[in-house]
């Protein structure tokens, strides 16, 4: 037997997959959160019993998917506080717990919420699974079926060593590997099916085809899936526009809106939402590349246009030449250190070590 | 970060905002999420970049990528990174976003710039004259492109107006006036593809299609002289703006303007506009951004007593200050000689920047360790025979910086208001004086210094070569206090016996 075998403490799943490996990332696509749980528990226990450390990264709304007295070390985070902390915290805890530590994570799908964009999800991802990979160590981690662009989950599956499909069916789960890393077997990507404790292979098409089309037809129906959540957001928002709805319907989406575009300031902030419509976010994501905060100096040349115009007795439109302005999202500065495979470093900046060797290191290189 | 890739679907987009510029100049500005925020400004951190935006379609995109790239690239600089961390923001999200804007102007043959641009403060931080109010504010204004009114340039001058004062100016006479103007325009040439600077003299003679007399007056003087010496017979404006001033109402649209804002941020707001034409005439105003001013509270009363004998006093100044109401005691004078110094070898002039910078290192508490750093001409200048050319990273723990007027080797001080180093003073809360000691009622008794001993060997060996031109002088028991009463516009210097 391979030395580097780990079991997922489920011994049908064990079978179809040939077990885990050690540096193994474990993404699962479910319909509910208790299919997760479902399969994280013996897993959990599974590794507990052989000596593993393991650590649960709890961030999510969503009731914990590890039971607490098990004898795992939760870490809280706040997701809100956005991508750099959250990325930065587990990548300082698992430097921190080394090699050989096992590792479950909340569902993603909560980072939506928190951070408006899938791409940022992505980058989270791609970033966190390679490091873990290799510190040794294997991770659980959930994806909610219909809540990503499909671009999202390709990147996501790219990523890592282990993509299960997990279906739920009134009650029956069904599970299909799409992906497993450097393991083979005639019938390792059909869907199984759960009876017991083992998986059956659904060797009969007309079963696998009103298992699969029905997902497939509910994640097309589900809304525009080639769309980033960003952009969703932004076609909510302008239906609200649009349809005149309450102004104090509105106003909650000037804030909610504000949030993930102007910035955490709260002095700036209150300004924002004093001076903006709805409609003017609206026209500044028109002009918009990428996703995240436009930035300090784009929102004080924007709100000191907007103050002026509000001025009751002046002519300050006719005065001000209008803006013709574009704006990167702060995003895009993170897409590029990770694409570009600077995260690490960018990680080790943040150290109080690495900040100005960290930092002069990224300044001069790629 | 200055060779990575960028996804194809970003780059798609970006080739969609540069179709939608076509060959209008661009400018791209860092844009983070700290940036110009309460508190901090970050001034002149990050960069940012004007693309001239001709030459092919390629070309373009490779200019506006590099250009984005660099400003990504500037979070991590030495200098961005010391000051998040002196204003402890190093454990901070900082991310960095871009405003990309059409540079406003026009084209005039190859030449492409605004009429008017420059930098507006609404409280005047540092009124130079008993009569004016700091509530009215301020700009520096220049004719051309901004960068002229943000950054300190070498030799060249900014409009500064007092928006309550317009005509008055920290200047006196009329070879002053001459002396201390704009004398060249920066704009983007569309043959070169590039940002230059051009003297309005040679633009002049090349007969630029611009109206000059509304910004500026003719120096017949200097075109006298010119025509005595045979030379050929051509037109010499000199820069006052007075018709601007004077007979338009732009000093108070201005003075409303920045009111109105600081109202709405219930703070003092410093702004970057450029002023354009209408084809009828009609000025239009573009505001190209706007933030919060840090500066020091004037909560604290500070009196100055009377009748300090003359021996008492190092030096002492009316007016020529900044940074507020101010009680300091001086715990250590940092002295660059004037005539020494311009006598250095330009790479030497260099050196005795770098050293200041070492000797700032070794402050290592501003609170325990005042400093008063005082040396010929303008601090930070990148001509160094105008003044030592540090970089703010290298006086960022001083308490007091003075700039002092060296008249034989034309040192002279420059007030340059929003500047970044200005804005760099201000925010690290370092107090600024200049002295004019030839100027009444200025006085500067420096001999004391000449007899202090000077400790710069002991903190950097190997510097004896500078040993004449660089005084490290420490004070243990003698009681040097820096007074400032900004109310009065009084500066005061001197050896306080209580």
């Amino acid at each position: 037997m391979n030395d580097r075998w780990v079991t997922t403490g489920f011994k049908g799943l064990d079978d179809i997959l040939d077990g885990l490996r050690i540096g193994d990332n474990v993404v699962w696509k479910v319909d509910i959160i208790e299919d997760y749980q479902y399969f994280v528990e013996p897993y959990v226990k599974q590794a507990l019993a052989d000596q593993h450390e393991v650590v649960y990264f709890r961030f999510g709304q969503h009731p914990p998917v590890v039971e607490t007295d098990l004898g795992v070390e939760t870490v809280e985070l706040d997701p809100r506080e956005g991508f750099e902390p959250f990325a930065c915290a587990i990548h300082a805890i698992a430097t921190e717990k080394g090699v050989g530590t096992f590792y479950v994570f909340d569902c993603l799908s909560e980072l939506l919420s928190a951070w408006a964009t899938d791409h940022m999800i992505a980058n989270f991802f791609q970033v966190t699974c390679p490091y873990l990979f290799r510190l040794d160590t294997v991770a659980y981690f959930a994806l909610l079926r219909n809540r990503h662009a499909h671009k999202t989950i390709a990147r996501i599956r790219e990523t890592t060593q282990v993509f299960l499909e997990l279906h739920n069916r009134e009650g029956q789960r069904f599970v299909h590997p799409l992906k497993v890393w450097e393991r083979h077997s005639p019938t390792m990507f059909l869907p199984h099916r759960q009876s017991g404790e083992s998986f059956i292979p659904l060797a009969n098409s007309l079963e696998a085809t009103s298992l699969l089309a029905g997902a497939y037809n509910q994640d097309q129906a589900a809304g525009n899936r080639r769309l980033d959540h960003w952009h969703r957001l932004f076609l909510q928002a302008e239906d609200l526009n649009a349809e005149g709805v309450s102004t104090a319907e509105q106003e909650k989406m000037v804030n909610h809106l504000c949030r993930h575009l102007i910035g955490r300031e709260d002095n700036i902030l209150n300004l924002a939402r004093r001076f903006f419509s709805l409609n003017d976010l609206l026209s500044y994501k028109s002009r918009m590349i990428g996703t995240g905060f436009i930035g300090g100096k784009a929102v004080g040349m924007l709100l000191a246009r907007r103050i002026l115009e509000a001025q009751p007795d002046s002519n300050w439109c006719d005065q001000l030449e209008q803006h013709d302005s574009f704006f990167v999202g702060s995003n895009v500065y993170y897409s590029y250190i990770v694409n570009n495979g600077l995260w690490e470093l960018y990680a080790a900046q943040k150290t109080p070590e690495g900040y100005f060797r960290a930092g002069a290191e990224l300044h001069e290189k790629c | 970060m200055l060779t990575g890739s960028f996804p194809e679907q970003l780059r798609e987009d970006f080739q969609s905002m540069l179709d939608y510029y076509g060959q209008y100049p661009i400018i791209v500005r860092s844009s983070s999420l700290l940036e110009d925020s309460f508190g901090s400004a970050f001034a002149g951190k990050y960069d940012s970049f004007f693309c001239a935006n001709q030459g092919s379609p390629e070309d373009r995109y490779n200019a506006f990528e590099a250009a984005v790239r660099k400003i990504f690239s500037s979070t991590m600089s030495e200098d961005a990174l010391t000051y998040r961390k002196q204003r402890g923001l190093d454990q901070q999200v900082e991310q960095m976003g871009l405003l990309v804007q059409r540079v406003s102007g026009s084209y005039h043959r190859q030449y492409y710039f605004p009429e008017l641009a420059g930098v507006g403060i609404s409280y005047n931080t540092f009124v130079w004259d008993k009569q004016m109010d700091p509530k009215a504010g301020m700009l520096r204004l220049v004719l051309g492109l901004g960068t002229r009114a943000v950054d300190r340039v070498e030799g060249d001058y900014p409009r500064i107006v007092a928006l309550d004062e317009p005509m008055k100016l920290p200047l006196k006479g009329y070879e002053d006036i001459r002396r201390f103007s704009q004398k060249d325009i920066d704009l983007v040439n569309i043959n070169d593809n590039d940002l230059q600077s051009q003297s309005l003299f040679r633009l002049i003679e090349e007969g630029i299609d611009f109206n000059l007399d509304r910004y500026g007056v003719l120096d017949r003087e200097t075109m006298n002289r010119l025509r005595e010496r045979g030379k050929p017979a051509q037109q010499v404006w000199l820069l006052t703006f007075e018709h601007l001033l004077i007979r338009t109402d732009f000093p108070q649209r201005m003075q409303k303007l920045l009111k109105t804002l600081e109202t709405a941020y219930q703070y003092p707001v410093d702004i970057e506009f450029t002023v354009n034409r209408n084809a009828d005439q009609t000025e239009k105003i573009n505001l190209l951004q706007c933030r919060p001013l840090q500066t020091k509270g004037l909560k604290k009363r500070v009196s100055i007593p009377d009748g300090i004998t003359a021996e008492k006093i190092f030096f002492k100044a009316e007016g020529g200050f900044m940074g507020g109401n101010t009680a300091l005691q001086i715990k250590q004078v940092i002295w660059i000689d004037a005539k020494r110094y311009s006598q250095l070898s330009l790479s030497d002039k260099h050196e005795v920047a770098r050293l200041i910078g070492r000797l700032n290192r070794c402050i290592k508490d501003r609170e325990q360790q005042p400093t008063l750093l005082l040396g010929p001409g303008r601090w930070g200048t990148s001509t160094p025979s105008l003044g030592v050319p540090v970089k703010f990273s290298e006086i960022n723990n001083m308490t007091a910086i003075g700039e002092v007027a060296f008249q034989e080797g034309e040192l002279m001080p420059e007030l340059s208001f929003g500047s970044h180093f200005f804005q760099d003073l201000v925010e690290a809360d370092i107090f600024y004086l200049a002295l004019f000691p030839d100027t009444f009622p200025c006085s500067l008794n420096d001999g004391w210094v000449y007899q202090s001993s000077n400790a710069l060997e002991e903190l950097m060996p190997g510097s004896s070569h500078f040993k004449p031109v660089v005084k490290v002088i420490e004070l243990q028991k003698q009681n040097l206090m820096l007074l400032a009463d900004v109310v009065a516009q009084k500066l005061v210097c001197f050896w306080d016996e209580e």
